[in-house]
C-alpha cells in the first residue's frame, strides 16, 4: 500500500518547512524508522523517517524547496505497487502573499524572527508600521532577545552536536584529575624537538596496553576490548572540532607519532581529512593547555570508553622531599565511561600515564 | 549673547577675514562706496578698506569670476559677489568648468580659494530671472563646495570657512534671510563645513531643510507639536561636503523624513538628500520619503501665485502629517 510522506507541523506556528537533503533517491529501499530526508524550519531540523518499509517510489520536492506543512514530499510503495495518481493540489508550493509593510517594520519583524502575518498593521492601506510590530511585541510576544543572525546546524557543528548529547546521554561521565610533574617530559620535548601533545599520546599508548579495560567500547550489552590502541587527537579548525586518529600509537616510535600528528593536523586545518583519517579511534586526548586551561571535564568521544583532557603546564612550587622546588606542573583530566569501569581502575590507569611522564626511563620507550 | 542680522554677520565675517589676512579682497557690482551692494552686505568696507580691496566692476559675471579665478591661483583669496544666484549662469564657464576643476587638471600645483556669495530665492515679488534656487546646479561640478547658511551665527562662521578654505565655494545667500536677527559671538568663531545642526530636536519625524526653509519648517515644527507631534529640524549648513551621519542618525531615530527646499524638485537638493536615504537607511523607514519643493516651473511674477509654488508651513504640516501615521 502506498504511503505518503508529508511535511510535517513541528511546532505551534510552523506554516512550512524546507527540504534539506534527501538520504535516498526514488528506487531506493527503505526501512521502516530508517531517517529518509531532512527538513529545516526556522528553528530546527529534523530528520523524517520512514513509516513504513518499501521503496521510495517518487520524490516531490526538491532539495531547496519549500513546503507547506502537510504538502507531499515523496510516497513509499509496496516494491512492485504503482505510483497512485495523485491530487495535484496536494503539491501546491507555498504561495507567498505580499504583506504590506514599512522597511523599518520588516526589519524589526527581521530582527525578532516575527511572521508580519500574524501583524495587524494601522497604516494607509493597512500597511503595518514600525509601531505595529513593536505593540506585537510588547503584547503578544514572551520577551524574546533580539536575534542578530540564524546559523543552520550544518555539517561539522551538527555532528559534534548529535555525537557530544548521545555521548552526555548514554554514557555516564566520571572525571578524575591528577597532577603530573613535566620536568622529564618538558627536557624530552627539547631535545627530540616534539610536541607535549605526541609525548602524550604515546604515553597514553603505553598505559593503555596494561589497562585494556579503557581502550574499549560499550555497545549491546557487551564490552568490546580492542587489540588495536588508535589515538584520536582532538584539533580544533575553522569548519569546527574534528578528531583525526594516529592508529596502533603503542607500536610507533615517538618521532613517527609526532610527524603523523603534525600532518594529520595540516591536513584537519586545510579541511582535507579523508575518512580513513579519522575513523577507528579508541581513545581520545584532547589538548586546552595552549588556551590557559588548568582543568576540565571532556566529553567522551562515542563510542569510546575514555577520554584524556590535557591541561597547560603551569610552574609550581611543590614539595620535593623536605624542600620546595619550583617544578613545571600539569594537570590530566580523565573522563570515562563508569558503565565500562570504576574509579579505582581508571585512576589506576590515570597513574600510569603519570608514572611514564614524570619517569625517563619509562619514557626513553616513548 | 548680543543678537545682530545675517546681512551684519556676513559683514563682520568679511572685514574681520580682511583685518586678518591682506590677500582678502571683495570684487562685484556695485558693492563699493556708492551702493554697498544689492543688499547692503558691504556697506561701510570701500571706505574703511579702499577701492582696491573693495573693487567695483563692469556689470559682467563672467568677468568678475575670470579675474578672480586668475587672482586666487596667484596667492589671493577673493570675495565676489554675484548680485543675484540666477545670475551666476553667466558665469557658469568660469565657474563649473574653470574654478571647479583647475586644482585637479594642475595635479594640485594650482588652487583656487575663491569664494563666490550670491543670494538665491524667491519671496519678494521680482520674478523668474531674480527668485531662482540654484544650489544643486554647483551640487553637480566636483571640485566646488556649497555652503547654505540659514542662520547670522552659521552664516558669519561658514563664511570665515568659506574664506579660509583653498577650494572655490559656492556662498549661498537668501534674500529673505538678510534682515533676520540671531544670537552671534563677538569674539572669533567658525563654522566647520560638513557638520550639520539640529535646529530642533524631535523623535517623531525629521525634517532636512535649508536656507529660508529651515526657519518655515521650525515654524510648522512649532504648529505640529501643538498636535503631539514631536519635529526633529535637520539644517545640513552646507550641502557639498554634506554630512550624511547626522541625516542618517536623525532618520534612523526618526523613521520618517520630510525634505525641505526651495529650489525645483526634479534632479534637486532633495532628490540627492532622498536618494541618500533610500541608499543608506532604507531598513529604518517606516514610511514614504516626502520632498516638499518648488514646482518645476519659474517663480511667477504673480505675488499670489508666487506664495503659492514657494513651500509654505501649511505645505510642511501636510507632508508631515502624511507620513506620521
Amino acid at each position: 500500500m502506498a504511503v505518503k510522506i508529508v511535511m510535517p507541523k513541528l511546532s505551534l506556528t510552523m506554516k512550512s518547512g524546507a527540504v534539506v537533503q534527501w538520504y535516498k533517491k526514488e528506487g531506493d529501499k527503505v526501512e521502516k524508522g530508517e531517517p529518509i530526508v531532512e527538513v529545516l524550519t526556522e528553528k530546527v531540523t529534523y530528520d523524517i523517517e520512514a513509516p513504513t518499509s518499501g521503496v521510495l517510489r517518487k520524490i516531490f520536492a526538491k532539495e531547496g524547496e519549500e513546503v507547506p506543512v502537510n504538502g507531499l514530499l515523496a510516497i513509499i510503495t509496496m516494491p512492485d505497487e504503482p505510483l497512485p495518481e495523485i491530487e495535484e493540489e496536494k503539491v501546491k508550493k507555498v504561495v507567498r502573499e505580499r504583506i504590506l509593510a514599512s522597511p523599518a517594520a520588516k526589519r524589526l519583524a527581521r530582527e525578532y524572527g516575527i511572521d508580519l502575518s500574524q501583524i495587524v498593521g494601522t497604516g494607509p492601506q493597512g500597511r503595518i508600521v514600525e509601531a505595529d510590530v513593536r505593540r506585537y511585541i510588547e503584547e503578544k510576544m514572551e520577551y524574546k532577545p533580539k536575534i542578530r543572525e540564524v546559523i543552520p546546524l550544518v555539517g561539522i557543528r551538527k555532528i559534534s552536536a548529535e555525537r557530544v548529547a548521545l555521548s552526555i546521554k548514554n554514557a555516564p561521565h566520571c572525571t578524575l584529575g591528577m597532577e603530573v610533574d613535566m620536568s622529564e617530559a618538558s627536557k624530552l620535548k627539547e631535545s627530540f624537538g616534539v610536541s607535549y601533545t605526541d609525548i602524550i599520546v604515546k604515553a597514553v599508548a603505553l598505559a593503555l596496553k596494561e589497562h585494556r579495560m579503557l581502550n574499549s567500547t560499550l555497545k549491546d550489552g557487551e564490552i568490546k576490548v580492542f587489540e588495536d590502541i588508535n589515538i584520536g587527537v582532538a584539533t580544533a579548525t575553522p569548519q569546527g572540532l574534528v578528531v583525526p586518529v594516529v592508529k596502533n600509537a603503542d607500536k610507533k616510535s615517538l618521532s613517527e607519532i609526532s610527524s603523523e600528528i603534525k600532518t594529520l593536523t595540516q591536513k584537519a586545518r586545510e579541511g582535507k581529512l579523508e575518512k580513513e583519517d579519522f575513523s577507528g579511534g579508541t581513545f581520545t586526548v584532547t589538548n586546552l593547555g595552549m588556551y590557559g586551561v588548568e582543568f576540565f571535564t571532556p566529553i567522551i568521544n562515542p563510542p569510546e570508553a575514555a577520554i584524556l583532557g590535557v591541561g597547560k603546564i603551569t610552574k609550581k612550587p611543590v614539595a620535593d622531599g623536605e624542600e620546595v622546588k619550583i617544578k613545571p606542573m600539569m594537570t590530566l583530566s580523565l573522563s570515562f565511561d563508569h558503565r565500562i569501569v570504576d574509579g579505582v581502575p581508571a585512576a589506576k590507569f590515570l597513574q600510569k600515564i603519570k608514572e611514564i611522564l614524570e619517569n625517563p626511563t619509562l619514557l626513553q620507550k616513548c | 549673547m548680543r543678537e545682530i542680522s545675517y546681512r551684519d554677520a556676513l559683514k563682520e565675517a568679511l572685514r574681520e577675514e580682511m583685518l586678518r589676512d591682506p590677500t582678502v579682497f571683495l570684487i562685484g557690482e556695485d558693492i563699493g562706496r556708492y551702493w554697498g551692494g544689492a543688499f547692503k552686505v558691504t556697506k561701510g568696507l570701500a571706505e574703511e578698506f579702499g577701492e582696491e580691496r573693495v573693487r567695483d566692476t563692469p556689470i559682467s559675471e563672467s568677468a568678475i569670476i575670470g579675474v578672480s579665478v586668475g587672482a586666487a591661483m596667484t596667492g589671493m583669496r577673493p570675495v565676489a559677489e554675484i548680485m543675484f544666484g540666477d545670475l551666476t549662469t553667466l558665469a557658469m564657464d568660469q565657474i563649473a568648468n574653470q574654478a571647479a576643476k583647475i586644482r585637479y587638471m594642475f595635479g594640485g600645483q594650482a588652487k583656487v580659494p575663491l569664494v563666490i556669495r550670491t543670494p538665491f530665492g524667491g519671496g519678494v515679488n521680482i520674478a523668474a530671472h531674480h527668485s531662482q534656487c540654484l544650489e544643486t546646479w554647483f551640487m553637480h561640478v566636483p571640485g566646488l563646495q556649497v555652503a547654505v547658511p540659514s542662520t547670522p551665527y552659521d552664516a558669519k562662521g561658514l563664511l570665515k570657512t568659506a574664506i579660509r578654505n583653498d577650494n572655490p565655494v559656492i556662498f549661498c545667500e537668501h534674500k529673505l534671510l538678510y534682515p533676520i536677527v540671531g544670537p552671534v559671538p563677538e569674539e572669533d568663531y567658525t563654522v566647520p563645513f560638513g557638520v550639520a545642526d539640529l535646529k530642533r530636536e524631535g523623535t517623531d519625524v525629521t525634517i532636512i531643510a535649508t536656507l529660508y526653509m529651515v526657519h518655515k519648517s521650525l515654524n510648522a515644527a512649532e504648529a505640529l507639536q501643538k498636535e503631539g507631534i514631536n519635529v526633529e529640524v535637520v539644517d545640513p549648513r552646507t550641502l557639498v561636503p554634506l554630512d550624511k551621519e547626522t541625516i542618517l542618525n536623525s532618520v534612523k531615530k526618526t523613521g520618517r523624513v520630510v525634505i525641505v527646499t526651495e529650489d525645483c524638485k526634479t534632479a534637486g537638493v532633495s532628490a540627492e538628500i532622498a536618494a541618500i536615504i533610500a541608499e543608506e537607511a532604507l531598513d529604518y523607514l517606516d514610511a514614504p520619503i516626502k520632498r516638499v519643493t518648488t514646482p518645476d516651473v519659474p517663480i511667477p511674477f504673480s505675488p499670489p501665485l508666487e506664495q503659492y509654488v514657494i513651500p509654505d508651513e501649511k505645505r510642511i504640516v501636510k507632508a508631515v502629517k502624511e507620513v506620521v501615521y
